[in-house]
């Protein structure tokens, strides 16, 4: 299994204080600076009004990152759109690499606001091509990131949640117990 | 496993193949090999379009920026970058959509696009920031399920619209829905419609006095009538032409007081092949069918319509379908049955008074879903198509106010409908009020946007959410609508409150403005425009709607509309409301008035770009030369594959379309049959010379005769490819006699 297309979601820790609109200005200045490296910054797309939606968006050519609301819980949601390079494990340390070093980047952007945590990644194949959403594709998902976890999270043992309803993307949720900050899982992957 | 090669038994054959032919073009557009007009224009023709910032190029509030897109130079159009994300329309005849249709968007909506679902003011569903690479399976997947993007965007007849609650409505002449359906089949890819200087847009509505349909406004309309003739009651129409928003709007004239049924299809490819003949072509901004009209008077225009009406050669479609109209029927999944007192939800009793339209059938209601600004997630598209299925099976359809309708809810269910809409935060009350506004694209992706439309109603959607309960009833019954530009995309010429944006200079400053357009009229089909009263910043525009509302509120009489009390008081007093708010303060006193809603980059006009809302203005001899040439290309594909026969067969079949698009030239209905071709080309074109090239003559015609006389028993390679080569000669000969032609008529 290799989807062309992968996302990857950090989660922000409980009720910050910034306002999704706080993300605003901070994108239009990423863009200024160009400051989101293997990217191509494009624009930011304001969806603020839609329920539980992908709120601020920075369009990128190879990806959007956006402040996802989905299922009530506030995070950093990194959409792949572009065919991604390497095997299933390093477009998923590619793409984990790019919304950590975003949320970094957010942090001290915001500073005080926001906060996002290092230990819950919520990984969703988003290709239905190459992986339809069904208990085989988390299953080759597990299998295939264990390498990948064990760098993320050394001598845990974190917990993985699949959901595949057949329709969905199919999404595991990786947890571990150990709370780590952004910066730290970031520097993990380097 | 390709998604081509999964659903491949999943659409019409035609359909597959067009959606190759298009893959083709793309093949040869990235090989240099097409012309990048033509190319943009044929991708127009399948909804591709262009998006703000396509050209490269982005102002990022200190400077603009270019931006690297790596295919560059390759472009997809003219000043358009290949990679650039672009917008993909969908086009949903009549807003009709099924919940497994509502599946496959959210889908490519979470694939290719950015996980929103956007709704028009047309009834189609657009995905935005989509590559180009993947648009011919994003095509494939909708193909799948009965879905084509083909003539949504481009010089062609876009979607069709009609009442969302067309056959259950209580005004109603009759269902409109099947003769919807049907134009749309017969109009797509129809040989009189490709030719057009301009988009062209039909509507159809069930009654004339509600808005519904809004047939003023449309180049072409239909309203249904029923009239006894003979002692019989018969179906019929009552067609209008001519309408149009836009910089200049027109309203609708009516052509025919009275078409039977039968007539329906005739009378529009009759008005399309008149519009084709005699439109404007070559100045795009008067190009529209209005401006055709106006020139030749209503009376001239029907005259040559019913003219050609009597030579059009007989095609069984246009009465074919009427023998299911009868039983046309959708199938409610439950018994109606009424609410009877049943325990009423926290906030039901709101929603319901306005988001439920009790139907003409006993017991059914539509409920109306409300769209912020058109949005809704692919989360909630799912969810939405799961509710469907549950409480009514398939009724789904989009509306003209960027909403959905659920059709035939059984008033029993209501609650339960409600609380699982509200579940997932589409159980909005005030559909079709205030709070419910319309914005077109705007400077958020639109390339002609000047200001921020969905910017502004956004922040007066908020502002209105917030005080929605205290608002009199008769302000909560306005409607307002907003356009970033004079085109009126956001239909702000029919709404109570209207805007369209624009911008005026202070200092070395450009400020975004938004000009006020106050009393158009909503009902009878959009039966009359708004008055524009002058232009105000935008960071105003909320001072001004609370302003205009409290007047209107104080100050109007017992049961006046809104639009009576704007033309009783009078454009010289409603200015008078706006002259403190056309101030603009200076830069340095306050800059948020030179950054629009939602954006904080100081205002440029400088993202502007060439719109391709009207594509390319390219000829119908040209497009079809160019599909002769793809043909080509692709039968030098089939000889790779050593597919011998479908090689020699698409060589053959490229030098046909390219002898019909010649002949076309001098007569449209030349038809697909190969003898007839060969015959019409001969005579037009050989016995009269005006294929010979001075040099080579009449010589690369002969390639074209010789293959039509002799069918080969044996393919080899080499037989193949000397077809080919051929094929490619006498196209470069059409190419050549098309452009001798165009400049003796220049000159
Ligand atoms: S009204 Fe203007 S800004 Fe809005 S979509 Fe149409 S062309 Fe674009």
């Amino acid at each position: 299994m290799n989807p062309n297309r992968i996302c990857v979601k950090l989660f922000a820790a409980e009720t910050p204080a910034a306002k999704i609109l706080d993300c605003v200005p901070v994108f239009h200045k990423w863009i200024q600076k160009r400051n989101v490296s293997g990217h191509l910054l494009i624009d930011v797309a304001d969806y603020s009004h839609v329920w539980q939606g992908p709120g601020i968006m920075l369009v990128a050519h190879e990806a959007n990152f956006s402040t996802d609301q989905s299922a009530g819980r506030l995070g950093l949601l990194y959409q792949s759109k572009r065919p991604m390079e390497g095997d299933f494990e390093a477009r998923v340390g590619f793409a984990i690499k790019a919304v950590a070093a975003a949320c970094v980047q957010l942090e001290t952007d915001l500073p005080g606001k926001i906060k996002f945590l290092g230990n819950e990644i919520q990984i969703s194949l988003n290709d239905r091509l190459a992986a339809p959403s069904d208990q085989e594709a988390l299953k080759s998902m597990e299998s295939e990131l264990t390498g990948l976890l064990a760098k993320l999270y050394p001598g845990e043992s974190p917990t993985v949640e699949g959901v595949a309803d057949g329709k969905s993307r199919p999404t595991i949720t990786v947890r571990s117990a150990q709370p780590i900050d952004v910066k730290t899982l970031l520097e993990r992957l380097a | 496993m390709s998604w081509k090669e999964t659903l491949a038994d999943q659409m019409p054959a035609d359909w597959a193949r067009e959606i190759e032919v298009f893959e083709a073009q793309m093949e040869l557009r990235r090989e240099g090999k097409l012309d990048e007009k033509i190319f943009a224009e044929s991708r127009l023709r399948r909804g591709v379009y262009g998006q703000r910032y396509d050209n490269g190029h982005r102002h990022d509030g200190v400077e603009s920026q270019t931006l690297n897109f790596p295919a560059a130079p390759l472009t997809k159009g003219p000043e358009t970058m290949w990679d650039a994300p672009g917008m993909v329309r969908i086009k949903i005849p009549y807003g009709g959509v099924t919940p497994d249709q509502m599946d496959v968007m959210a889908d490519l909506a979470e694939e290719y696009s950015d996980e929103i679902l956007h709704v028009t003011t047309r009834q189609d569903f657009q995905l935005h920031f989509v590559h180009i690479e993947d648009t011919p399976d994003l095509m494939r997947r909708l193909a799948a399920v009965g879905i084509t993007t083909r003539e949504a965007c481009g010089n062609s007849v876009r979607n069709i619209t009609a009442c969302p609650i067309a056959g259950v409505c209580h005004d109603e002449s009759f269902d409109v829905t099947p003769y919807a359906s049907a134009t749309m089949k017969y109009l797509l890819g129809h040989p009189d419609v490709q030719d057009f200087g301009r988009k062209f847009k039909v509507a159809f509505s069930g009654c004339q006095q509600h808005a519904c349909g809004l047939v003023a406004m449309h180049d072409m309309g239909a309203i249904a009538v029923k009239k006894t003739v003979d002692g019989v009651q018969k179906r019929g129409f009552s067609l209008h032409v001519g309408g149009g928003l836009g910089a200049v709007p027109h309203q609708a004239k009516v052509m025919e007081e009275f078409v039977p049924e039968e007539e329906l299809l005739p009378m529009f490819q009759a008005v399309s092949r008149v519009y084709a003949r005699l439109g404007e072509k070559k100045n795009r901004g008067r190009a529209r069918i209005k401006f055709l009209i106006a020139k030749l008077g209503i009376e001239e225009f029907q005259k040559l319509v019913r003219e050609e009406r009597k030579v059009l050669p007989h095609d069984d479609r246009w009465t074919s379908y009427l023998k299911d109209v009868p039983s046309y029927r959708e199938d409610a999944a439950k018994e109606g049955s009424s609410l009877n007192g049943a325990g009423h939800p926290e906030g039901f009793d709101d929603w319901s008074h306005t988001n439920v339209y009790h139907q003409r059938q006993k017991g059914y209601a539509v409920v109306s879903i409300t769209l912020p600004l058109g949005d809704m997630t692919s989360f909630q598209a799912r969810e939405l198509a799961k509710i469907t299925r549950r409480y009514v099976g398939e009724a789904l359809r989009t509306t003209v106010e960027q909403n959905m309708v659920m059709r035939w809810v059984s008033e029993a269910d209501l609650p339960a409908v409600y609380l699982e809409l509200k579940r997932i935060g589409l159980g909005q009350a005030g559909a079709e009020s205030i709070v419910d506004l319309t914005a077109c694209p705007g400077t958020d992706t639109c390339k002609l946007g000047i200001a921020s439309s969905r910017g502004l109603a956004g922040e007066l959607r908020g502002r209105l959410l917030a005080k929605r309960a205290q608002l009199d009833p008769a302000v909560q019954k306005l409607r307002i609508k907003v356009s970033g530009c004079f085109n009126s995309c956001g239909q702000h010429h029919i709404s109570d409150i209207g805007f369209y944006g624009n911008s005026r200079s202070v200092g070395s400053y450009k400020v975004p403005h938004f000009q006020v357009i106050l009393g158009g009229q909503w009902v009878e089909n959009g039966g009359a425009y708004g008055l524009a009263i002058g232009a105000i910043p935008s960071k105003r525009v909320p001072e001004f709607v609370d302003r205009i509302t409290e007047r209107f509120v104080r100050d109007k009489l017992p049961e006046e509309s809104f639009q009576d009390f704007t033309r009783r008081i009078g454009k010289l007093e409603l200015r008078g409301m706006l002259d403190d708010l056309m101030k603009v303060p200076a830069y340095e006193q306050d800059k948020s008035f030179y950054s629009d809603w939602g954006d904080p980059r100081e205002f440029t006009m400088g993202d502007m770009g060439a719109g391709e809302c009207a594509g390319e203005i390219v000829s119908l001899v040209q497009v079809e030369l160019a599909a002769a040439e793809r043909e080509v290309f692709e039968a030098q594909l089939e000889m790779e594959k050593e597919n011998y026969p479908l090689a020699d067969e698409r060589a053959y079949h490229s030098m046909l379309q390219a002898a019909k698009a010649l002949v076309k030239v001098q007569f449209l209905d030349v038809g697909e049959d190969p003898a007839s071709i060969v015959s019409e080309f001969k005579t037009r074109y050989i016995e009269t010379q005006l294929f010979n090239d001075r040099f080579a003559g009449g010589k690369f015609a002969n390639y074209l005769f010789q293959r039509f006389e002799t069918t080969p028993v044996k393919f080899t390679r080499d037989s193949v490819r000397q077809l080919i080569e051929e094929a490619q000669l006498f196209i470069e000969a059409a190419y050549a006699c098309q452009l001798r032609l165009s400049e003796k008529k220049t000159a």
